[in-house]
Order: C-alpha cells, then structure tokens, then sequence
C-alpha cells in the first residue's frame, strides 16, 4: 500500500508511541525507552521539516551526522524502513507490510532486501532539501543511492555524492578532510545553516565520549558472564551514530552511563541468573539480524547461549577522533564514517582491519564460537567466507556458517536457526 | 563470413578467447616475457604494458566443476569470480607473474584478500579506483596510479620512465582507433561481423601482446570491408551489462534470428570510446583522467544518468531495434542498473529485456526462448 511521507511519519509516531505503552509494562525493557523516546523526537522534527518546511536532509549514520548534528540540521535514515525491523517483535502489522513490499520489488530477489525495502517504499520517504548519497560500503548502498536521485519527485533535490576511499592510509585521511570540508561547504548552501568548527569540536567530543563509554559496555562483556543480553550494546551504538537526536548529545552521555551502571549492578547482582543465559559465549561477525530480538529471545531461552560481542557494538580507539587540529578533525570524520560501525567495519575495505577485531574479540572475551558471515546481501562477505574459516581455525575457535537475510526473517526463521544452532552446539559439546 | 584471409584471423582471435593460456601467451613466456593479470577494465593496461609484461583480463575457465573454490566462498558470490578463483586454485594461471585487483565490485575486490591471505602469487595489487570523477578524485586516482607504477618497477626490476608510458598510451590508443573502426561497420545495414565474432575479437585483445593483436586487428578490419555482410537478420540489438566475455553466449542469442550490432560492455564500447590525450604533460595524469572522467563508466561509479544517455546514444547510433540487459547472477550493481536502464529506456520506448546467466554457458533454452519473445514483441511494434 503506497504511502505519503507525512501519513507514514504520523503511522510511525502511533507505533513508536504505542510500542512504548508496551514496553514500559516490562520492567526489564526500560533501559531501551530513551532509545524510543529519540525516534519518537526524530520523527516529530521530521514532521515538523515536512509541515514547516525546514532544511531536512536524507543521509545515514556513515554519512557525516557529527556535521550535521553541529549544525542543526535535521536528518532521516534512507535505510530506516529496512532498519525498523528491530522492532519486528513488537511490530508485526509493520513488518508485515514492509514484506508486502519487499516481494513486489523489481529488483532480482539476490540483492539485498534493505534495498529492495528502500526502492519499494521509496513514495514514502520525505523528499529532502538534500540528499548525501554514498558509495560505500557496498555496491547496493551505492546502486540504491542512484536509483533514489533518478526517483522523479528527487529529481530536483540537490546531491552530494561522498566519495570514501577503499584503504585506510594517510592519503585516504587527507582525502577525507578534504571531502567533508565540500560535505560542509555544500549542506552550508543548501540549507542555510553555518558551521561553526568550535561547535563542530564540541559535538565531537561529545561523540569521543560516547565511543569511550561505548568501549567502557564493551569492556564490561568481556566479564563471565557478560552483564548485557544479546545485542544490547547495539542500541548503544544507535543512540551514538544512527540517531539524528543521539548523535553528539550529551543525553546520549547520560544514557550510556546509566547503561553502564545497570550492567555494573547486574554484575553485582545475581550472577546465577546471568550465567544462566550465558553458557555459550558467541561473537557474531556479520551484521546480525535486524529482527534479532526473536534470536536473542531464542538463543537464551533453548540454548542459554549470548551473543556477547558482534561487530556493530564493536569499538576501539579508531573510534575516537582527534580533535586536536581541524584538519585531524575532519579527517577523522571521515574515517569514522567509512571504515567503523555497523556493517562498514566488515564490509568496507581489506579484510585486514576486520580479521584483526575478529581475533582480538576470540582472544579477549572467551568466545566460544563464532557465527560466520551469513547474511545474503554481502556478497563480499560470501567471498571471504574461507578466510574467516581458516582464522577461526587458527584461533581454534568453532565456527558456524550460515546464510540469513538481516531484514527479512522469512528467509532463514528463527525455527530454521533453532535446529542449526541445536546441531551445532551439540556437535561441537557446547553447553 | 566468407572471406577466408578474414575467417583466418577470425580463428586466430577465437584461439586467444576459448583458451586462457592460449600459444600467444606461450610464445611469449617461452621467450621469457612476463604477463600481469587483472581484474577490471578500469585499470589501465598501459601501465602494464610500460613495465614491459602484457596485460591479461583476467577470466575463469567456465566448463570445470566448482570443487576447491567451495572451501573459500559462499553460495552467494558470483559465478565469476567463483570460476575465477577456481581456475586460480587449479594452478591454470599460473603463468601470470602477478595480478593487480581493481575494488570495482563487492565479488572481485575480495579476489584481493583471498590471494593474499592464501599466497596465490608473488606479486598481488590492490589498485582503488574512484566512484566520483572530479578534480580531487582524478587526483587521487593518478596517485594511485604512481602507486601501482613503483610497485610494479619494485616487482618487475624495470624503470617505468615517461616516455616508456607514453609509447604505451600509443600503442593502446592505437588498439582504441582501431575497434573504433571496427565496430563502425556494424553501423552499416549489412554489419559484416556477427556480435559473437566481435566479441571473440575483443576478448582477444586482452589476451595477447598488443602489438600482434593491433596488427591482425588492422587486417582484420580491412577484409572485412570486403564483406558482403549479414542480412535477413529479424532485428538489430544492443547488450548492456558487465563483462560479458562468452561469445557463445552471444551466438545463442544471434541464432533466434538477431544480430548484436553494439553494446556496452567491460569488453565492448567502453572500452574505446575517445582516447588518452596525447598532449597532456603527464602521462599518469592523462590515463587518470581518461579513465575516470572520459571513458563511459559503468555501476562502479556514481551518475547512472549519464550511463542510460551513454546506452541511449549508442543505440539510437547503431539503429538498434532492442536491448538486452545480461548479467550474472548475484550481481548488485547489474541487477540494480539493469532496473534503472528498463526505466530509462520506456522513456524512448526502447523494448529492454534483462537475462541472468551464470557465468558458464547454461539454460540455453530458456535464454533462446526469452530471446525469441523478445524479437516477437519487435517484429510486432514494426508491423
């Protein structure tokens, strides 16, 4: 069913309102509340950029949003559709209908359903006052960037292609300063809105905190047992990068201190119970599952089995930006955007980079196994699959290869993961 | 074709394509030359042939069992790459003394890291090149290709100087002029070559020493004008896609009844559309800036728009009557720019049919069946 942007803001707003009713009867889930209550105050400010219209611009968490949270200026995830899906268990109208969707998509079924949900929703999207389109990580992010800016209603919408180099040396660095210096000079004519690099310094910082507390969270699964469930640090690093409202915020701050300090006192409280849920200690190196709650729910409660550390929680000091001169600043924005985060630490680039994580993840938070790299729209992934296969075997670590779909359950459920976790684990004598 | 001097040569560049280490290559290893493999055409083999090697496309052998190559990658990788890699784990290209990864592709940019992780060569090279096409990318892209130029001086104990590059731009845009010639007779009514025969040509020349191959290729071209040519063909049509390198697979879609008169593809028209500046003061400059801003791009790069008014001119200049959209499967950047090219194309209602393939020659009933609806649906609309 096709869906005007501001009917499909206002329908997110009453799901986001009402899936917050439900969650505040959980007591266990109101850690993650702040996190609605932002996508609650991002979907407002999008209404309001509709209705008033406001500079909003359409971009994702790997193009920049420390400018443009700097700058005051209001952004939208192209890939939100898609991205909603980690809220599958509680949105199940939702999600049946950004299905619907998906199977009528005229895209081939191989390329990757975070794709075909953006293009066969595409009416949906507000049509910003400026578009960063990107080419990386992936050939599909950078194919369904050309396909939004030959979309008819975005014909006139002013473009920013971010260009991010393949290696990480000090050529990309100077590149990258380079490159989001034109981001700004371009979201300045665009918008209206001015840069001011003390600002711009202060946001960061702010952002160096988050990552600091994130390796904090981090630091704390390495523990036995872990404090967190499955996946939990994930929303941590929503707030951080993937939230127009979170990122650079000093609320973010305060909301993963007070993250740390529930798993601080969770460490101090039952550990039976912890340790319950957690004689399997898995790393899961691929993007995991969007509607991964149902696979944390599944892991714990038939296998007391946790995913203890997956690569888009995964933070270490390259995170963190130096701020000391403007050109390190901007450099590092740029860096952080291409290379660190969900997806791109293990998509973008040589594979270098991601097996070193891979190992010092094994090595540092008594992983049991480790699930390989399985979901469907990584095609690169699929070709280094045996290089991952052969580390794991120097690191005599057991491995699990599978394929999933990240946005679309239906492709492996969660019964099929069930029997091939079962198989697994019991071949392998965990648990 | 009747001309035998023509049918000779043809044979010569059908050799080159069925085999991938066919007797040029030989001849040329038995004389102690050196041969560097690479992966996309946006790398410039005049680089290449400056260090005094020949550039050899790299293919896969497409009639073998995917056995080893299991044990490496995923059910979801191309079947390029996984041919490719294959053929790598065989030892059938072995006689490259090196090979140099273009990151043009989610697929071929981890054929980088597999040979590296696994020691498959002595000399393996990562080459990026750039989505954007602007000053500071063209920048960046002749650093890289400075890059490439030291290592392989480093690897090859040469000394790449300027002129021993500009000697090389010659010589390719010497090969460019001549394709050019090439593929204008099939601008004619009565092409004297069939789509499966240039296509043979073309892949040839990424296979053998470039000299030899301007040579027959200039013969070539100049028996051919003796040609009658071919008619009674149903209708005239144009193959977008990637690099699409099986001639058979064109002949499959010729024996409906069609005639492939042009393309655009990483072994087609692209690949000599203009020339490097000859002028410029910097021969990297000027490969860097021919590759990336004047050569027609493909899904690598950003600016799809320009790529369907690069599609439509090509076929509005060879009377094309349909398009075919051919990729391999699992490939995100074809599968997506084939939607797009649909879209632009019922724009100048321009009948578009997308086929996937693997890359090994299989379905050939189904891809003559859809071929012949295909011609069906043009005949109608001429009627």
């Amino acid at each position: 069913m096709k869906k005007e942007p501001l009917e499909f803001q206002r329908e997110l707003l009453e799901i986001f309102g009402s899936t917050r009713e439900m969650l505040e009867e959980e007591e266990e889930l109101h850690r993650i509340l702040p996190i609605l209550d932002a996508e609650v105050i991002t979907i407002e400010k999008t209404i309001e950029c509709i209705e008033q219209e406001k500079p909003l611009i359409c971009g994702s968490y790997f193009t920049c949003p420390e400018i443009f949270s700097a700058m005051d200026i209001h952004w939208y995830n192209i890939a939100a559709p898609a991205f909603f899906n980690y809220l599958a268990l509680f949105l199940d109208d939702l999600m049946e209908e950004v299905y619907a969707s998906v199977d009528q998509s005229r895209l081939p079924n191989s390329v990757c359903t975070a794709h075909r949900i953006s293009t066969s929703r595409i009416e949906a999207y507000p049509v910003p006052t400026a578009f960063i389109s990107v080419s990386h990580p992936c050939d599909g992010y950078r194919l369904t960037n050309e396909y939004f800016k030959q979309y008819r209603p975005w014909q006139n919408v002013e473009t920013f292609d971010f260009e991010a180099p393949y290696r990480i040396d000090g050529r990309g660095m100077k590149f990258y300063a380079s490159e989001v210096r034109s981001l700004i000079d371009f979201l300045e004519k665009h918008t209206g809105n001015k840069l001011d690099m003390a600002r711009l310094k202060t946001v960061v910082e702010e952002t160096n905190k988050h990552y600091e507390l994130l390796m904090e969270c981090n630091d704390l699964c390495r523990s036995i047992p872990s404090p967190f469930p499955s996946l939990a640090n994930l929303f941590v690093w929503h707030m951080i990068q993937n939230s127009p409202v979170g990122n650079g915020s000093p609320e973010t701050t305060k909301f993963i201190d007070q993250w740390i300090k529930d798993g601080v006192n969770r460490l101090e409280g039952n550990k039976d119970d912890l340790q319950d849920e957690e004689k399997i200690r898995i790393l899961w190196t691929d993007m995991v599952p969007f509607w991964g709650m149902e696979l944390a729910v599944l892991l714990r409660e038939e296998f007391g089995a946790k995913i203890v550390m997956d690569l888009g929680s995964f933070s270490d000091s390259t995170d963190i930006i130096d701020t000391s001169t403007e050109e390190s600043m901007l450099g590092g924005i740029g860096y952080r955007n291409a290379h660190n985060g969900l997806m791109l630490n293990v998509v973008h680039g040589p594979i270098d980079d991601f097996l070193q994580r891979i190992v010092f993840i094994v090595k540092n938070y008594s992983i049991d196994c480790v699930i390989g790299l399985g979901h469907i729209g990584h095609k690169d992934c699929s070709a280094t699959q045996g290089i991952l296969k052969d580390t794991c075997k120097k690191l005599n670590v057991h491995l699990l290869d599978f394929s999933y779909d990240c946005f679309d359950s239906r492709v492996t459920t969660v019964d099929d993961m069930k029997i091939l976790f079962a198989n697994f684990f019991d071949v392998m004598g965990l648990g | 074709m009747t001309n035998e001097k023509a049918l000779k040569i043809l044979e010569v560049f059908l050799e080159a394509t069925n085999n991938i280490f066919n007797v040029h290559l030989r001849e040329w290893k038995d004389k102690g030359g050196r041969i560097t493999g690479y992966t996309c055409s946006y790398l410039p083999e005049e680089m290449i042939s400056a260090a005094g090697c020949i550039p050899f496309r790299l293919r896969g052998k497409r009639d073998i069992s995917l056995e080893s190559v299991d044990g490496y990658m995923g059910q979801f990788s191309c079947t390029y790459v996984t041919h490719l890699y294959e053929t790598v784990l065989r030892e059938d290209l072995n006689f490259l003394d090196g090979i140099v990864v273009i990151n043009t592709c989610d697929h071929m940019r981890r054929i980088y890291d597999n040979a590296r992780f696994y020691n498959n060569y002595d000399f393996v090279h990562l080459t990026t090149v750039p989505r954007k096409s602007g000053r500071k990318e063209v920048e960046f892209f002749r650093e890289e290709l400075e890059i490439l130029k030291n290592e392989l001086e480093a690897q090859y104990s040469v000394h790449i100087t300027d002129d021993r590059l500009w000697e090389s731009i010659r010589l390719h845009n010497e090969t460019r002029s001549l394709r050019n010639e090439l593929y204008h007779l099939r601008k004619q009514e009565r092409p004297p070559i069939t789509g499966a025969e240039t296509l043979a040509v073309m892949v040839a020349g990424t296979a053998m020493p470039k000299e030899e191959y301007n040579r027959y290729l200039k013969e070539f071209i100049d028996e051919l004008r003796t040609e009658k040519g071919n008619d009674g063909y149903r209708a005239r049509l144009m193959v977008v896609g990637p690099s699409i390198e099986d001639p058979e697979f064109f002949r499959v879609i010729e024996d409906s009844g069609a005639l492939i008169v042009t393309d655009s593809t990483c072994y087609g028209t692209r690949l000599f559309q203009a020339k490097v500046d000859e002028s410029d003061d910097d021969p990297l400059s000027a490969l860097a800036r021919y590759y990336l801003t004047t050569r027609p791009g493909c899904p690598h790069s950003v600016g799809q728009s320009k790529r369907s008014d690069y599609v439509k001119r090509i076929a509005q200049d060879y009377a094309v009557n349909g398009i075919i959209g051919a990729r391999i499967k699992f490939c995100e950047n074809w599968g997506m720019e084939h939607h797009m090219l649909d879209d632009a194309m019922k724009e100048d209602d321009i009948p578009f049919l997308i086929l996937e393939k693997e890359y090994q020659l299989g379905g050939v009933g189904q891809v003559r069946t859809r071929v012949q609806a295909f011609l069906e649906i043009i005949e109608g609309r001429q009627l």
